[in-house]
């Protein structure tokens, strides 16, 4: 019942967006507001361009190189941190300044730094998301219940067996807010160094599109973001679901 | 063989709070003491000293190293992620037979009337349950030190008496040293072959009762462990009324004379 209820909303409110779409489209210039049938056009014509795919390749092995990287270290450093006094003195202020550096200045000083190519797209990534992984990392490792630690240790659990079975569940929920946040993040960042940056790419492609004021095109590869996006959040929501069936009701 | 754990001349403060000071217990091997005393007093300070969780200021305890623990604290203290058989096997891997491991648990569970909750997570039970499912981690865990911090809180009495007969039957079966912390009197006096009196802080000795009196024959209301229990209330709650030092003792305790009540049953300490 309520299924069809939302169904109907569904086709009703895109049917008044894409009314109100169209009129705006002929009140405004092409440039500033294209008709919804161009922009559609162009998603159905990207659909069977082979270097749209390519540049899309591309810029899904940026993301998923730098998000892997940022993971892994960003792990790494937030228990070198709860673990060593010395190192949490040291990195501690780091990573507190790293979160507030605007992503700009990163793609400027890159830009300087590093030849143009997929390093540089790379690198800015990694230096967005590191704090944010490490930040909720570190505040699961610090919500590790330790009377469950000592627990384990009166009962001779293995160390081994402690990482896997008390550790790991316990730090799990805030490593994957962090993944949560620094996906979108590195999603949108991936296509926002690519076009100050490099010629591939997605990134690239809108770059190309606002020089020759194809706003349809800007539009057509908006979209494609987005459904990327949302079906990689969608990948990783079902990870954690998995992860945390404890949680859901029997 | 192993001997007597001896917890000698323990010292414990918390802050400015002095909770165990010269502080000496013989703990008898293979048989079951109970531990009484107000809250805060420190009883379950002394049994994580006794485990090896919480390190004493100074003092030593001997006669520990051999022992294998298992260990009923005071909050159930389960793994939320994982399912009622699965805490008990997370424990017990390695320790049991793995093709016995199921059947193993499962008995468990079933001793602790949670047989058809083996797949249930620790969310999904009531308080009593996880209190059981804690129970039956410490009984199922192979050791010959249990310790008890207030194992049977939270059950209603029919489970509390089934419990109690359970942790009978299981001493009866595997005679192993046990220390059981509890509030209730009446259950320290169901299950111990000693039941020992705290005081307030610092934690003292008020007395150290020996129990001869086979548990098998002991029940409620039996009136030998009625009197007894009076005596016992009246002695702790003096105790811990704040004066909490060696006077009490000299004071209330040694004229009390268990003995003219049945001699046989047990003899002072
Ligand atoms: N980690 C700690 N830090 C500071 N004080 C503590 C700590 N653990 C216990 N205490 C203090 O030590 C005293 C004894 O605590 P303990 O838990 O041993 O009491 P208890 O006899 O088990 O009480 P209850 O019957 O209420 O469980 C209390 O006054 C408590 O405030
Ligand atoms: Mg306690």
């Amino acid at each position: 019942m309520l299924k069809k209820i939302d169904k109907k909303m569904i086709v009703l409110s895109t049917t008044t967006f894409l009314i109100i779409w169209q009129i705006a489209s002929m009140v405004y210039p092409i440039v500033v507001v294209p008709s919804p049938r161009s922009v559609i056009l162009k998603v159905f014509i990207y659909l069977f361009e082979k270097e749209f795919y390519e540049d899309l390749g591309i810029t899904l092995f940026r993301g998923a190189v730098a998000y892997i990287i940022a993971l892994v270290v960003g792990i790494l450093i937030a228990f070198l941190i709860r673990y060593s006094e010395i190192l949490r003195k040291i990195i501690y202020p780091y990573l507190m300044a790293l979160q507030v550096i605007p992503r700009i200045s990163w793609i400027l000083l890159a830009m300087i730094w590093f030849p143009l190519n997929s390093t540089i797209v790379i690198f800015i990534i990694v230096v967005t998301i590191i704090p944010i992984i490490s930040l909720n990392t570190l505040d699961g490792l610090y919500n590790i219940d330790y009377s469950l630690i000592e627990m384990a240790k009166i009962f001779n659990v293995p160390k081994v067996e402690m990482v896997k079975g008390i550790i790991i569940p316990s730090i799990a929920p805030s490593i994957f807010s962090g993944m949560k946040v620094a996906l979108g993040t590195t999603w949108k960042t991936v296509v926002m160094a690519e076009l100050l940056t490099v010629q591939t790419g997605i990134g690239a492609r809108l770059s190309y599109a606002k020089a020759a004021f194809a706003t349809d095109h800007i539009m057509a590869l908006t979209f494609y973001i987005v459904i990327v996006g949302l079906i990689f959040q969608g990948l990783l929501t079902l990870l954690k679901n998995h992860f945390e069936r404890w949680k859901m009701d029997a | 063989m192993h001997k007597n754990i001896e917890i000698k001349n323990i010292e414990k403060s918390y802050g400015e709070f002095q909770i165990l000071d010269n502080f000496n217990l013989t703990i008898p091997r293979d048989k079951i003491m109970c531990i009484v005393g107000s809250s805060g007093c420190g009883k379950s300070t002394i049994l994580n000293i006794v485990s090896g969780l919480v390190k004493p200021d100074s003092g030593d305890i001997s006669n520990i190293d051999d022992k294998l623990i298992s260990y009923v604290f005071q909050e159930p203290r389960l793994l939320l992620w994982k399912s009622a058989k699965d805490n008990l096997k997370y424990v017990l891997k390695g320790k049991i037979d793995e093709k016995n491991l199921d059947e193993y648990v499962e008995d468990w569970l079933d001793n602790v009337g949670l047989s058809d909750y083996k797949d249930f997570y620790p969310r999904q039970m009531s308080g009593g349950m996880m209190q059981r499912l804690a129970l039956a981690r410490a009984f199922a865990m192979p050791s010959n030190l249990l310790l008890m911090d207030e194992p049977f809180k939270g059950l209603d009495a029919p489970l509390r008496h089934k419990m109690i007969e359970l942790l009978q039957r299981l001493w009866e079966n595997d005679k192993k040293t046990i220390i059981f912390v509890t509030h209730d009197i009446q259950e320290a006096l169901l299950i111990g072959h000693r039941v020992v009196a705290l005081s307030g802080r610092p934690a003292e000795v008020l007395d150290n009762i020996k129990l001869n009196m086979p548990i098998k024959d002991r029940k409620i209301g039996c009136t030998k462990l009625n009197r007894i229990q009076g005596t016992l209330y009246e002695l702790i709650e003096k105790g811990s009324l704040g004066v909490n030092n060696c006077k009490i003792k000299d004071k209330y305790c040694p004229p009390i004379g268990f003995d003219t009540i049945n001699k046989n049953m047990f003899n002072y300490h």
